[in-house]
Formats: C-alpha cells, structure tokens, sequence
C-alpha cells in the first residue's frame, strides 16, 4: 500500500444522531477513521457500539447526519467491508458447513453464479491462518462457542476487505488462540483499516493506534491518550462529565499525534 | 401393472415427477428460511383467485396464479417492515384469499363441480394444457434458482450478512416467494390447496436430518418427493381413493417413520467411551 493511500479518509462521520424506537442511542457522531488505521472502541453495555457498527455497515439508518465509507455512502461498499458481528443470527439447524459459510464471506466477490476455484483457494488459506481447517465438514450449528467466533472471523476475512469491522470478536475465545489472534491483527493492520470493539482495555491499549470511548457520545483520542487510568476513568464515568474536565483538547484528535 | 396402460396414469406419473423436482427446491427453502406458514397463506390465498376464475369464467389455474403471487408480494412486503407483526399479516391474507373465494364460487353462474379437485386435487383430470402450464412454470422456477442458488442460500442461512456483502436481500426474498407461489400453483393439481404445505415440507422435513449440505437435501427431497407422489397414485389406483389425500398419507406416514426411526437409531450410532473417532463421521444425527 502507498503512502499517499495511509493519509485517505475512509470512515467519515459527521453529525450522526441515531435513535431506535423513540429512544436517542447515538448523539452527534463525529469520527474520522482514515486508511490504515487500527481503531478500539470501549464502552459500557448499552452504549451504542453495535449500533455504530451497525450504522457504518449501512444496517442501521442515522436519523441525522452523513455517514461516507471509502468516499461513497453506506450501501455500495459491500465488497471492502467485512465485519464479525457480535450476535450470530443464523439458524441452528441450517444445512450448511462451516467450509460453505466461510465461502459466503466471498459472495461480494463472486464472478460469476457460483464460486470460483479462487474462492475456494481464498477459504483453504484462511481456514489453515486461522487454525480451523480440521472444522471444514462440521455442520456450524454445531459448533461451540469459540469455535463460531473463529468462523465468523474467517468468514469476514476471507475477502481480504479493506475495512475490517469487529464486535467484540474475542468473546469466547481461549487465551491461547487470543494471542494468535492479535498477532493476526498486527499483521492485517498493514494491509487494513481495522475497528474493534472490545471490553477487554489492557488489549486495546496495546494494539490500537486511536481510539473511541462511546455512551451515547463519543469521545476520540490518539494512542499517547491512553493509559490504562485515563481509560478506567473513561469506561466508569459517563461521557458527559469527561468532556468537560480533562478530556475536551483530544476530541477529534488529528492525524499527526497516532504512533506508525 | 395395469395402470401402466392407461393414458391419463401416464400423464399423471409424468406430473408427480416434475412437481415432486420442483417441490424438493422450492420446499428445501421453505423449510431452512422457516416460512412454512407463509406458504400455508399463499396457497390459501389462491382460493380467492380459483373463485374469481369461476365468477369471471377464466381459468380458475391462472386466478390462483394471480392471487398467491399477490398473497406473496404482500406477505413480503409487509414482512420486511419491523413495525407489523409478520403472523398476523399471514394469517388475515390466508383468511381473506378463502373468504373472497368462498364469496366468487357462490355467486358464479352455472356447475362448479370440480371445485373440490382444486382443493383436494386430482392429478389424474390435468387437462392437456394445464399440463403445459405447469411445464413452463417450472422451467421458469428451475432457471430462477439455477441463476441465483447461491444467493438464496445466503440470505436463507444469515440475512444480515448478506446485505452486507451488497446483496438485494429484500428483492431476493420476495423473488423467493414469488416462487413458492408457483410451487404452490403447480401442487394445487396435486393435491388441492389444503394439503399443499404437507407436500411441500414433509419431503424437506426428513431431508434436513439427513445431512448438512442445501443440495444435497434438496435432492434427497425430490426422491422422496417421487416415491411419495408415485407410491400414492398407484395405492390410490388400488384401493380407489382419492390421489391428493393418499399422497399424503404415504408422506406423513414416512415422516413418522423417518422421525422415529432417526430417535432410535441415533441412540446406537452416538460414539460410546472407548470408541475411536472416525474423522469421517458426521457431527449431524
Ligand atoms: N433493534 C433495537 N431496537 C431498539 N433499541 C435497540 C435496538 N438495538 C439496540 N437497541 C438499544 O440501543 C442501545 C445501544 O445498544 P448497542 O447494542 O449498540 O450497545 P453496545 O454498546 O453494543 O452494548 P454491549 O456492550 O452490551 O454490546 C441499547 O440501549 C439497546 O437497548
Ligand atoms: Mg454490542
């Protein structure tokens, strides 16, 4: 990837408000995320991460507020964006195979109907990355726990997207593999722009280049803004209060202060 | 083999292939996507359309054609709005199909004698070009999916996903009922409206304890569906008794077989200590 690419914008948010059912879930979204960079997002329960998730993917529509993925609106972006979701939603009974549901993370991509020889050769190599190859012939409804979070990491980069969005991914894993995976991550970093959502702070702080505290608003800062005080103070209070004292000059913080 | 010799046995063994093929695709969908009762409403709701046939003097075939097509744009279009509740959406469009129909028959002119084929069905009075209908709506269904097999089964197992990855996932599930309406069209001949669901998901039910791959149950289910429509029309040629009703008793009775068999039989097949694990062998049932 070129230099010139690591200083595009590719996540813009600009005055997003968001409100599900009546109620006000997201209150004036700023947040800029650009090329390359590795972004954690912390929060209580509740706080809104899923639903930003899920208003970036286009799932979820803002009630105000522009929301610009790779230069475009939501919607057309299908094939740069991949995403672990939090919740799986598919049924436990499916007649499928966990080889045939990483496939699909390929759909975007397809040339033809059917996939292609290179689609099949995209699966084999991140099955074996990713230490699930033996998991090819199971039926997915059949899997447990952590073995599903592994697949549905697959599933999303599989595609090689250019965005990779994550909903707390590391929920049922064992330690062992959580090391692996974020040695993967370190290394998709290179290649991609990467949001991850994660209750797990100690991890954040070391692998994330900015990061966003979300409670209904949203708090951005660099990697030199945290340590793990400030974030423990972050997570516990609510976002109201951390704006006003200490917290106002890292809002938005520019591109120049993240490490690389 | 006498039966073989009649012309009409012919044609309606002929008929019972070709809708149990299109009928182990389409019901194979039905069953993974759960919409078991949403075929239940659309082929009720072709009703209204065989009694608008009548009133009109149409061919009631191209009224329910008509009306399940309807039923399904609705029930798909409404479906997708998260304020309405889907079920009740089903069931009112299920109710109001029968009621305009029941309405259309009683105030068509002349002799509706063969209504009760187009509820119990009768395979074996198709005129010739019924038959030629039913041809063409299932070349129709089986380039549909031919075309978009994958993508149906991307919105079937996780919608969410789908979309993401940039498919129409709305007008993919509309343009799945839409082909559940003809199924259910082609299988009103069979075995009338009311039993139409039974021949749709039964073949699927058993199919899906049987492995864990969509094409492969979609061909279990058509064989299935074959001995099912082809046992009960020779039983029913037998003993003289309605076709549809028999056809269905032979499907149901296979269902509780296959679900009593499966019982019992995972009881021996489950690895007890001290068995080695075969790597070959199936996490499924
Ligand atoms: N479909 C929905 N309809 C109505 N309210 C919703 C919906 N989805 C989420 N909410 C509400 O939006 C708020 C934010 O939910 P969200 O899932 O984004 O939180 P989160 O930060 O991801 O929490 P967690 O850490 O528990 O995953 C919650 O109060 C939730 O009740
Ligand atoms: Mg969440």
């Amino acid at each position: 990837m070129s230099i010139s690419s690591r200083n595009n914008i590719v996540i813009q948010i600009k005055n997003l408000w968001v409100s599900l059912k009546d109620r006000i879930i997201l209150e004036d979204i700023n947040l800029t995320v650009w090329d390359g960079d590795f972004l954690g997002i912390i929060g209580p329960n509740g706080g809104g991460k899923t639903t930003l998730l899920r208003v970036i993917l286009g799932l979820v529509k803002p009630m105000q507020g522009s929301v610009q993925v790779l230069g475009e609106q939501v919607h057309k972006t299908g094939k740069h964006i991949a995403y672990v979701p939090q919740h799986a939603h598919f049924d436990q009974d499916f007649p499928i195979n966990v080889w045939d549901m990483v496939l699909m993370g390929r759909l975007g991509q397809r040339r033809g109907r059917f996939y292609s020889r290179e689609d099949q050769a995209a699966v084999k190599s991140i099955l074996l990355e990713l230490e699930i190859d033996a998991l090819g012939k199971r039926q997915v409804g059949k899997l447990s726990g952590g073995e599903r979070q592994r697949v549905l990491l697959a599933r999303a980069l599989v595609s090689r997207p250019r965005i990779l969005l994550m909903d707390e991914p590391t929920n049922n894993i064992d330690s062992q593999f959580e090391a692996r995976f974020y040695d993967i991550l370190k290394k998709l970093s290179q290649e991609m722009t990467l949001v991850l959502v994660s209750h797990d702070l100690t991890a954040i702080s070391r692998h994330v280049n900015k990061w966003a505290c979300l409670n209904r608003k949203i708090v951005v800062g660099g990697k030199n803004d945290i340590t793990p005080e400030i974030i423990a103070e972050v997570y516990q209070c609510s976002v109201n209060r951390i704006m006003h004292d200490q917290f106002r000059h890292i809002v938005a913080a520019p591109k120049g202060e993240v490490f690389r | 083999m006498d039966f073989w010799l009649y012309d009409f046995m012919r044609q309606a063994f002929l008929i019972g292939v070709i809708a149990s093929i299109i009928c182990g695709i389409i019901g194979s969908y039905v069953v993974v996507n759960r919409i078991v009762f949403i075929s239940g409403s659309i082929s009720h709701t072709a009703y209204g359309g065989i009694g608008l046939g009548y009133y009109l003097g149409f061919s009631p075939i191209i009224g329910a054609t008509i009306f399940s097509l309807i039923a399904a744009i609705i029930i798909g279009m409404i479906g997708q709005r998260a304020e309405q509740r889907p079920d009740t959406v089903i069931g009112i469009t299920w109710a109001v199909g029968m009621a305009l129909g029941a309405i259309f028959v009683k105030l068509s002119p002349g002799y509706t004698a063969d209504l009760m084929s187009y509820l119990f069905g009768n395979i074996l009075t198709v005129p010739r070009m019924e038959m030629w209908y039913i041809f063409i709506l299932s070349a129709i269904i089986l380039g549909v999916v031919f075309t978009l097999y994958e993508d149906f089964r991307a919105v079937s197992f996780d919608e969410e996903f789908a979309r993401v990855q940039g498919l129409p996932t709305s007008i993919l599930n509309l343009i799945l009922l839409c082909l559940v309406a003809l199924t259910v069209v082609i299988l009103i001949r069979i075995v009338g409206i009311i039993l139409v669901i039974a021949l749709l998901t039964i073949p699927a039910a058993i199919a899906i304890q049987c492995t864990s791959k969509l094409h492969i149950m979609m061909g279990i289910s058509i064989i299935l569906g074959i001995c099912f429509t082809t046992g009960g029309l020779i039983i029913s040629f037998f003993l003289d008794l309605p076709s549809g009703a028999v056809i269905i008793m032979v499907a149901a009775l296979t269902f509780i077989l296959a679900v009593g068999g499966n019982c019992i039989f995972s009881k021996y097949r489950a690895p007890r200590p001290g068995y080695k694990q075969n790597a070959k062998i199936k996490s499924r049932p």
